[in-house]
């Protein structure tokens, strides 16, 4: 797959062997917090501390989640319940760790896709390289017959 | 529920209705022996049986709130001495959770509590239910939006329990 | 669903305050519900009747009770669904009597309101409620124990006696663990071994403990009743046949620490820890191999032969140098002796001296006479082409084999390099005779003068009959370099001149000599110039110092001899004048990078160029094959230097045909790397003849022993004795031996050096003493796989290292001990036979210090928090006995507080009181050694603040109790956790003391945390206990109560494996990961349901719907 600008320069600076693949690098990746159910592994998996599993939680996205979801059940029993909108996120205790909100920092993260692999609820999806970086290097297989970007980052 | 049939008791919190989420090991069984002794308890509360409270999720706490509880509590094992160890700390962790979310929307968060004795603390357990009842007693009736699909239900619910001048915000999810 | 809703009156415990009549219609207006029935004891038969009747009628599937809590009637209701086939989870319950009429009996209005939602909740739980499958588990009658101490002992002996197979296994060679290390126990003054050895001798002879010693329990698998055990049993390198006679300890040359007595004596490698021992076989403490033994390309046992010499053994130790290589004397004074580089001393100090070591033997242990010829076995006869150090050791391997061997040899003697291109003085003839001479005595048939080529060939040799030919040619040609002025006068080829020397020729040398080349061989030309005439000899490498490539013996010798030598010169003409030479001219160089094959180029520096002027110049850049041999011998390939062999077969190219040696080989080129090629060339052959592999090619290395860095400390340096030589200078003109050998004096004191990295130093004396033949060095280690029902751990405690608090001095101080040490050293049966000595002097101490909570009660981080339970009896019974058997002696206990619970352990502290010891309570800031070895104790009185300096002669550590090793490691393969200082958690503190948290496996002794032995056995005891309840009923079901994971729902996200305080959940590997449950782990707490942020893992009888379906009515 073609690579960016940006994808060659954060390849440039990663230590060989950090990475899974460095197929997908400069990916944009694009979290939906309403799929998400909190697990971490993401977080675990990351290999840039792009995303960590926070100390607060977005009651918005118990408000948010499918209804058929357990954060939909917990939302929707919420919502019957609820005065008002949140006031803003919460403070969850130490043995709370799935009503997480992952901080996700877009200027720590390498776009490598293995978060998007390792995502149990599929709440994660890497988007291919904006068509303005213009595809002046390729990484490894760039030969026709290369997977499709969308194959090689989700 | 909401049509089943009370009885004239005493004060207006009679129909009230408190979940009390016990452990198997301690609670309970400190229930039943408060219950032997034939300990008088304020008929508000309904017992529910649990292998320990390391079992009670979130879903359960609000859940049984959203359905019509006006308290629940989870009362469980001294801390360090769950029966399968760490249970009761989760539990802890839990009610904590649930009470932040409460009151992030605007409910008293009093009505989540977690209590901790042993089994052979059958008094405590009493001290637990009635300290429940009179919290419990002592707040509004909950309101509840009978849709629970839609955000914008919410504001039929008991917006004149709020504090003066606190908006309801629409439905942001909505759009 | 068809349920049934059925009412207890409790005898008017319930219908005294609910009307059960309005009850019972509302319950039968609702959902689902087919019959209603009231009672007045449904726990009774009546009550069982209607539920039967109910049952059978209307077909039920569900049913509720509304009576008494569950907790106390619900077993029996669930008993009764399931005799029914209605499953598990069948029942729902409504606790209408402590949960309403016992508590509202004052408000029945409510009372009734509240009965109606008991029940309706109970009903719409019923709807969620479905079967939950359980597994059936056989129960094996059989039990593993883990630890042969009294707590293992005590719990296999219970299990036994109620018919149970117990299978024992210990990690020491016998059992008897801590308590046989005692002296005598607390409050009796009872000696530990006199009620100990009736236990182990019943272990011993109890036909349903199978006792596994000296054995590891690496794996266990499988549910409870059924567990699969592998067991890994060490070799003990004895066998069964042992008569516990001692006659190998008694040869065995190795003193090592005696671990048994915490140090504070030596025992040989092959021993047995005390008389009383179970099994009483002896056993060898070998580790595996030393690391000089690995380093040895034939695996000569060096360890052995020095460790005999140690002991003045020296016709032993040649025995040993000699059985794997037929040139001891040769190897003693030219080998390149890696064993003495890899030597662990050299990381103390310096290397043990193995070499001058091995000549010692060689000189003063070999035989005076000539063995014996060997009979021949097999009719094949072989040939050997070639009579050097691989040729000769090939034929002495062979007719050991029980082959006819000739062997060929080009020269006039035998003995190839050795012979001829090492000189005299290094090696001289008469030693090298005599060792070949050993070799042909064998049988051997040496054919000297025959070259391969010329006299005869390859074909004609199976022409002849020969079977088998194994070709160790060497390289004996000089290599040249493509430089101009080579054919000059006075430019000699180092090999040739070697050979011409040694053949008895006279060469001319002039006498300014120029040697190109730094490595031995050079030097051997430079000073065999000496001797020929030469006054001055300059060696000239391309190497710097450094890297220079001779032997670091030959290096200094050459020095010496005032051999000069120039370094990082490449040589680029030889210089002269009308064809006679005069000199060299080299440029300057530097190495460059090394290659794949880590030689490094030489890089010339522009411009520098040195001469350097002589008569002679000779040439030692290195040696090649002569190829002359290939005529008549097809399929053997000369290719880049070497005769092309298959590594595995040693064969080349030719059916039949073998080689090995400096031919062979792409090197190093060293005598003891032909000997190794000389023994695989012959083992290679009889595999050939054979037609099978009989021995296998290669040496099969065994592990290597490394004593670790941190292990070496306490090892004082001491020098490596100097082997003594010829003056310098003037032995230049003698072809006499440079090097003298070690006095007797000086080889045994070199030798006592020795570290015993690998414990048995594999001299293999014990074989020869042994009257009943059971030493069994082919012994290895070999797994069991055993199926017991249950497990019980007993693996016990470790004494807290006190090294870990450095004021003290324990291991720096001599006289300081630990209360374990002290136990030996007043045991009737210790090292001392109960007298107290002193370890510096030997003296009777006459004040003792006992400082008590080393380690223990302790929140620093060198120590551990916890209370040890038993050191202030230890250390009150130890002052005791010295208080007895020395009355004169002044013993000083320093305790932070006496702690004496336990049956007449307070009497027993007083009694002791009484007898004249001394209590202070008061903590130890530093303990000083003086001169004479004796102690100052720097104690801090905690009662009156008071701080002093006292003397003492002896101080005693109570060091605490940590849980042991192989607690640790035991807790590592069952699965169960360690808590603080490695002690086995316990399922529950107090209600399930024995029990773990793995059903089926249970745990007792002090592997559960520190205790005495009167509650070791209690708790060993209950422990079988548990056991037997859990086995005695053959077979038994999983729970139902345990969780389940929905692999539709679940998506593989393994929170709830996090979350699992039994690890009972693990997750699946792949694409579609899904965790599953082990319902043999789980133990029913919910906590993973609650976590599961999917709902897919849900449990048993408290799913989210049915609780919700009943919380929310």
């Amino acid at each position: 797959m073609p690579l960016t600008h940006r994808g060659r320069e954060i390849l440039s600076r990663v230590p060989a062997g950090t990475l899974q693949s460095t197929v997908g690098v400069g990916c944009e990746i694009v979290r939906h917090e309403e799929l998400c159910v909190g697990c971490g592994k993401c977080a675990g998996n990351c290999p840039s501390g792009a995303s960590e599993r926070g100390a607060l939680f977005d009651v918005n996205q118990l408000l948010d989640a499918p209804a058929d979801s357990r954060r939909g059940a917990l939302g929707g029993a919420l919502r019957r319940l609820m005065r008002h909108e949140p006031d803003g996120p919460v403070e969850v205790p130490e043995r709370v760790t799935v009503y997480r909100t992952i901080v996700y920092d877009n200027e720590k993260c390498l776009g490598c896709g293995t978060c998007v692999r390792g995502c149990p609820a599929e709440a994660i999806e890497a988007r291919p390289p904006q068509a303005d970086a213009a595809p002046t290097g390729s990484v490894h297989a760039a030969a026709p017959g290369a997977p499709a970007p969308e194959e090689v980052c989700a | 529920m909401a049509g089943a049939a009370s009885t004239t008791g005493p004060g207006a919190t009679a129909d009230r209705k408190i979940v009390a989420f016990c452990c198997r090991e301690c609670a309970y069984a400190a229930a039943d022996a408060s219950a032997n002794a034939r300990t008088p308890l304020p008929p508000t509360v309904r017992l529910v049986l649990m292998p320990c409270t390391g079992r009670v999720s979130p879903l359960h706490l609000l859940s049984a709130l959203a359905e019509g509880a006006d308290g629940v509590m989870v009362a469980g094992c001294l801390l360090g001495q769950c029966h399968y160890r760490e249970g009761n700390f989760h539990a802890v962790d839990r009610v904590a959770f649930v009470q932040r979310l409460l009151r992030s929307v605007g409910v008293e968060p009093e009505r989540c509590r977690m209590f901790t004795m042993s089994a052979g603390e059958p008094p405590k357990f009493v001290a637990a239910v009635r300290e429940m009842d009179r919290v419990i007693g002592g707040l509004p009736p909950l309101p509840r939006s009978e849709d629970g699909g839609g955000r914008k239900a919410a504001s039929a619910g008991g917006a004149s329990s709020l504090a003066a001048g606190e908006p309801l915000v629409a439905a942001r999810g909505a759009a | 669903m068809r349920a049934g809703v059925f009412l207890c009156e409790c005898g008017g415990n319930i219908s005294g305050v609910v009307d059960l009549g309005p009850l019972a219609e509302h319950a039968r207006s609702l959902d689902g519900v087919v019959a209603v029935s009231i009672n007045q004891f449904m726990c009774g038969t009546e009550g069982r009747a209607l539920i039967e009747k109910a049952v059978e009628e209307r077909g039920l599937d569900h049913f509720v009770i509304a009576s008494c809590s569950p907790r106390f009637q619900g077993p029996t209701f669930e008993r009764i669904a399931r005799e029914l086939r209605l499953g598990e989870n069948a029942v729902a319950f409504g606790n209408i009597r402590e949960g309403c009429s016992y508590v509202h009996a004052q408000e029945p209005e409510r009372a009734q309101v509240k009965a109606r939602k008991i029940v309706e909740g109970a009903v719409a739980r019923l709807h969620h409620m479905s079967d939950l499958p359980r597994q059936r588990t056989f129960l094996s009658r059989s039990v593993l124990v883990v630890g042969g101490g009294i707590a293992g002992m005590s719990a296999a002996e219970e299990l036994a006696a109620t018919g149970i197979e117990v299978h024992l296994v210990e990690r020491q060679q016998s059992i008897g663990g801590y308590m046989a290390r005692l002296s005598k126990t607390f409050p009796t003054e009872d000696c530990a071994m006199c009620s100990l050895a009736p236990r182990l001798t019943g272990t011993a002879i109890n036909s349903r403990i199978h006792l596994h010693a000296l054995s590891d329990v690496t794996a266990i698998t499988g549910p409870p009743g059924e567990f699969s055990v592998t067991v890994r049993h060490r070799p003990r390198y004895v066998n069964e046949k042992c008569v516990g006679c001692g006659e190998c300890a008694a040869v065995c040359p190795v003193t090592y620490p005696n671990d048994f007595d915490f140090g504070v004596s030596e025992r040989t490698a092959v021993h047995r820890p005390f008389a009383n021992a179970v099994p009483a076989t002896f056993a060898i403490d070998r580790k595996g191999w030393s690391p000089c033994k690995t380093a040895c390309p034939v695996h000569t046992s060096a360890h052995g032969y020095v460790a005999l010499v140690a002991k003045g053994r020296y016709e032993e130790a040649w025995r040993v140098a000699s059985e794997p290589n037929p040139f001891p004397s040769v190897c003693g004074r030219i080998c390149t002796h890696v064993c003495e580089t890899e030597c662990t001393r050299g990381n103390v100090d310096d290397p043990i001296a193995i070499a001058g070591i091995k000549r010692f033997v060689a000189d003063h242990g070999a035989p005076a006479e000539l063995p014996a010829p060997l009979p021949v076995f097999y009719d094949e006869p072989i040939a050997i082409v070639g009579g050097g150090p691989a040729g000769l050791t090939a034929a002495r391997e062979l007719a050991q084999f029980g082959y006819k061997a000739t062997v060929f040899e080009a020269l006039p003697v035998a003995g190839g390099m050795l012979r001829v291109g090492i000189p005299e003085y290094r090696l001289p003839r008469d030693v090298l005779q005599g060792e070949v001479d050993r070799i042909t005595a064998l049988g051997v048939e040496l054919k000297t003068g025959q070259r391969c080529g010329t006299d005869f060939t390859v074909d004609s040799l199976f022409a002849d009959g020969y079977k088998a030919v194994f070709m160790a040619t060497g390289l004996h040609q000089s290599k040249d370099l493509p430089i101009p002025g080579l054919d000059q006068e006075g430019v000699l080829r180092a090999v040739e001149l070697l050979r011409a020397q040694a053949l008895g020729e006279q060469p001319s040398t002039g006498k300014r000599v120029v040697v190109v080349g730094g490595g031995d061989v050079a030097y051997d030309a430079g000073r065999t110039a000496f001797r020929c005439g030469a006054d001055e000899v300059t060696l000239a490498c391309i190497e710097d110092e450094r890297t220079a490539p001779a032997s670091s013996e030959e290096i200094e010798e050459g020095k010496q001899e005032q051999v000069h030598v120039e370094y990082s010169l490449l040589p680029v003409e030889i210089l002269g004048s009308g064809g006679i030479a005069s000199g060299v001219k080299f440029q300057r160089c530097t190495l460059g990078a090394p290659n794949e094959r880590g030689w490094r180029p030489p890089l010339p520096v522009e411009g520098e160029y040195v001469e350097l002027s002589g008569d002679t110049v000779i040439f030692a850049v290195g040696q090649a094959i002569v190829a002359d041999f290939t005529a008549g011998a097809e399929g053997v390939v000369v290719e880049r230097g070497q005769i092309g062999v298959d590594p595995d077969t040693m064969m080349t190219g030719r059916r039949g045909v073998f080689a090995g040696g400096d031919a062979a080989a792409m090197g190093p080129w060293t005598a003891i790397e032909a000997i190794a090629a000389g023994r695989r060339g012959a083992r290679a052959v009889h595999n050939f003849l054979r037609g099978e592999l009989l021995v296998p090619v290669w040496d099969s290395e065994a592990d290597k022993v490394k004593i670790p860095h941190t292990e070496l400390e306490p090892f004082e340096p001491q020098a490596r004795r100097i082997m003594k030589t010829l003056d310098g200078v003037a032995r230049r003109t003698t072809w006499e031996e440079v090097r003298l050998g070690f006095s007797e004096e000086d080889v045994r004191e070199e030798a006592a050096r020795c570290l015993d990295c690998a414990v048995c130093s594999d001299c293999k004396s014990c074989v020869t003493a042994c009257p009943a033949d059971a030493i069994d060095f082919d012994q290895k280690a070999w797994d069991e796989e055993i199926t017991v029902g249950a497990v019980i751990l007993a693996t016990g405690h470790q004494e807290f290292d006190a090294m870990r608090k450095l004021p003290l001095g324990y291991s720096r101080f001599r006289n300081v001990l630990t209360q374990s040490q002290l136990a030996r050293l007043l045991s009737a049966s210790g090292p001392t036979a109960g007298e107290l000595k002193r370890p510096s002097d030997g003296e009777v101490p006459r004040r003792i210090f006992m400082l008590q909570c080393v380690g223990s009660r302790d929140c620093t981080s060198s120590g551990n928090e916890h209370c040890s339970a038993i050191c202030c009896l230890f250390a009150t019974l130890h002052s005791s006995l010295i208080k007895q058997h020395y009355p004169d002696a002044e013993i000083t206990i320093g305790y932070t507080d006496m702690r004496t619970p336990g049956k007449a352990h307070e009497e027993y502290y007083r009694l002791v009181q009484e007898r004249g010891v001394r209590y202070v309570r008061g903590r130890v800031g530093e303990i000083l050694e003086e001169q004479d070895g004796s102690l100052t104790v720097r104690l801090e009185n905690t009662m009156t603040g008071s701080k002093s300096e006292e003397a003492y002669d002896l101080v005693v550590l109570s060091a605490g109790l940590e849980g042991s090793k192989g607690t640790q490691d035991i807790a590592r393969v069952a699965g169960v956790q360690t808590a603080a200082a490695g002690f086995i958690r316990e399922l529950h503190p107090k209600l399930a003391p024995v029990d773990t948290q793995r059903t089926g496996m249970f745990l007792c002794g002090t592997a559960q945390g520190p205790k005495n032995i009167p509650d070791s056995i209690a708790q060993a005891k209950a422990a079988a206990a548990r056991a037997i309840s859990m086995l005695s009923t053959g077979f038994a079901m999983t729970p139902a109560q345990v969780a389940a994971s929905d692999v539709s729902v679940c998506i593989g996200c393994g929170v709830c494996e996090a979350s699992c305080p039994q690890t009972a959940i693990v997750l699946t590997l792949g694409a579609d990961a899904h965790s599953v449950v082990d319902p043999n782990i789980c133990r029913g707490c919910g906590i993973c349901a609650a976590e599961c942020p999917t709902g897919a893992i849900q449990l048993g009888g408290f799913s989210d719907d049915e609780v919700l379906a009943e919380a929310t009515v």
